[in-house]
C-alpha cells in the first residue's frame, strides 16, 4: 500500500516538475529572438540592473493601481526579463567553465584541489540557476530576490576567480621564457 | 592622432553636446530620443552636423556614441514611477496631444530603435519591458473616456 502511495507522490511531482518547466519554457520562449539579436555584447549586467529585475518597488508602485490588467502585465514582462537573466548568466558560467578548461589544457602546474574548488562552484552556479529557473516560472521574480542576488555575487566571485588565476598563470609562464 | 589627443578631443565634444543640446532638453527620455535619432538607421554610426564641424566626424561619432550609451543606462535604471514621470514630461514638450503620441507609443513602439547596439540584452529587454509598462500606467491615469471599450479594461 505503501509503495502505491509513494509511487503516487513521486509521479505527481515528477508531473508538477514537468509542468513547471513546460511552463518556464513557454514564457522564455518570447525573449529567445531578442537574445539572439542582442547577444554580442561583452558587457555583464550590472549588479543594480538586477537588484531592479528583482526589486518590489516597482510591484508595490503597480499594486495600488488595483488594475488586474496592469498586475497582469508586470508579472508577465518582468517575469520574461528575469528568464533572460537566468539564461545568460547560466551562458556565461558555461562560458567561464569552456574558457578555463581550455587555459588550463597546455597549464603545466595543475592544482587538482583548486580545479575541484572551481568545478564545485560551477556546479553550484548551474544548480542555482536552475532552482531560479523554476522559482521564477512559479513564483515571479519579487519572491526570489535574495537567491537572485547571491547567484549574482557568485557569479562575479567566479569570473573574477578564472581572472586571477589565468593572470598568475600567464605571469609564471613569462618567468618561465624569461629563465630560458 | 594619439590615443591621448583623440580621448581627449572626444571629452571635449562629449562636454559640448551636453551644454548645447542635451541640457537644453527636459528629460531624460527626451535626451535619450534626441541621441538616437542622430544614429543612421542603416549603418548604425552616429552624425551631427554641428559637432562634426567644431571636431571631426570621427570623434563626434565617438561622443554621442558615448553619451547615448550613457543616458541609456541611466534611463534603464529608473523605477517604473520614475518612468511614469519622465513620460509625463516627454509628452507634454512634445507638440502633439499626447492621447496621440500615447497611442503611437504603444502601436509602433518607436521607443525599440532608442537601444544602442552594443548593450547587454538583458538591460536592453529591461528598458523595453519598463517603456512598455510605463505607457500602460500612463495611460492607465488618463480619464477615462465612456466610448473607449480598451481603455475600460485597465481599470479592472
Amino acid at each position: 500500500m505503501m509503495d502505491v502511495a509513494g509511487s503516487v507522490t513521486i509521479g505527481t511531482v515528477l508531473v508538477f516538475v514537468l509542468v513547471l518547466w513546460r511552463k518556464a519554457s513557454i514564457a522564455s520562449q518570447d525573449t529567445s529572438l531578442e537574445f539572439d539579436l542582442l547577444t554580442g555584447s561583452s558587457e555583464s549586467c550590472r549588479q543594480e540592473f538586477v537588484s531592479r529585475i528583482f526589486s518590489s518597488d516597482d510591484w508595490n508602485f503597480i499594486d495600488v493601481t488595483e488594475s488586474k490588467f496592469l498586475r497582469r502585465l508586470f508579472h508577465r514582462e518582468r517575469k520574461a526579463v528575469a528568464l533572460l537573466w537566468v539564461r545568460q548568466t547560466s551562458a556565461g558560467i558555461r562560458q567561464i567553465l569552456r574558457e578555463h578548461t581550455l587555459h588550463v589544457r597546455h597549464s603545466e602546474n595543475l592544482k587538482f584541489q583548486t580545479e575541484l574548488a572551481i568545478f564545485l562552484r560551477y556546479t553550484q552556479l548551474r544548480a542555482l540557476c536552475g532552482l531560479l529557473f523554476v522559482a521564477i516560472a512559479l513564483a515571479g521574480p519579487i519572491w526570489v530576490r535574495g537567491l537572485a542576488l547571491r547567484a549574482d555575487l557568485l557569479f562575479q566571485r567566479f569570473a573574477k576567480v578564472r581572472d586571477s588565476l589565468h593572470a598568475a598563470s600567464e605571469t609564471q609562464q613569462l618567468r618561465h621564457v624569461d629563465s630560458i | 592622432m594619439s590615443a591621448s589627443v583623440k580621448l581627449v578631443l572626444v571629452q571635449e565634444a562629449y562636454d559640448d553636446i551636453l551644454r548645447r543640446t542635451l541640457s537644453k532638453l527636459s528629460c531624460d527620455l527626451g535626451r535619450l530620443i534626441y541621441l538616437a535619432s542622430t544614429r543612421d538607421y542603416n549603418t548604425g554610426s552616429y552624425h551631427h552636423d554641428g559637432l562634426a564641424s567644431r571636431f571631426s566626424p570621427e570623434v563626434a561619432r565617438k561622443a554621442l556614441e558615448i553619451a547615448h550609451r550613457q543616458v541609456f543606462y541611466q534611463v534603464s535604471a529608473y523605477s517604473l514611477e520614475e518612468l511614469v514621470q519622465e513620460i509625463e514630461i516627454y509628452f507634454a514638450s512634445s507638440r502633439e496631444e499626447p492621447q496621440k503620441v500615447l497611442a503611437t507609443w504603444q502601436k509602433l513602439e518607436p521607443f525599440r530603435i532608442a537601444v544602442p547596439v552594443e548593450v547587454n540584452p538583458v538591460v536592453a529587454r529591461l528598458f523595453l519591458s519598463n517603456i512598455r509598462l510605463a505607457l500602460a500606467i500612463f495611460r492607465f491615469r488618463q480619464p477615462q473616456a465612456p466610448s473607449d471599450p480598451s481603455a475600460a479594461s485597465l481599470h479592472q
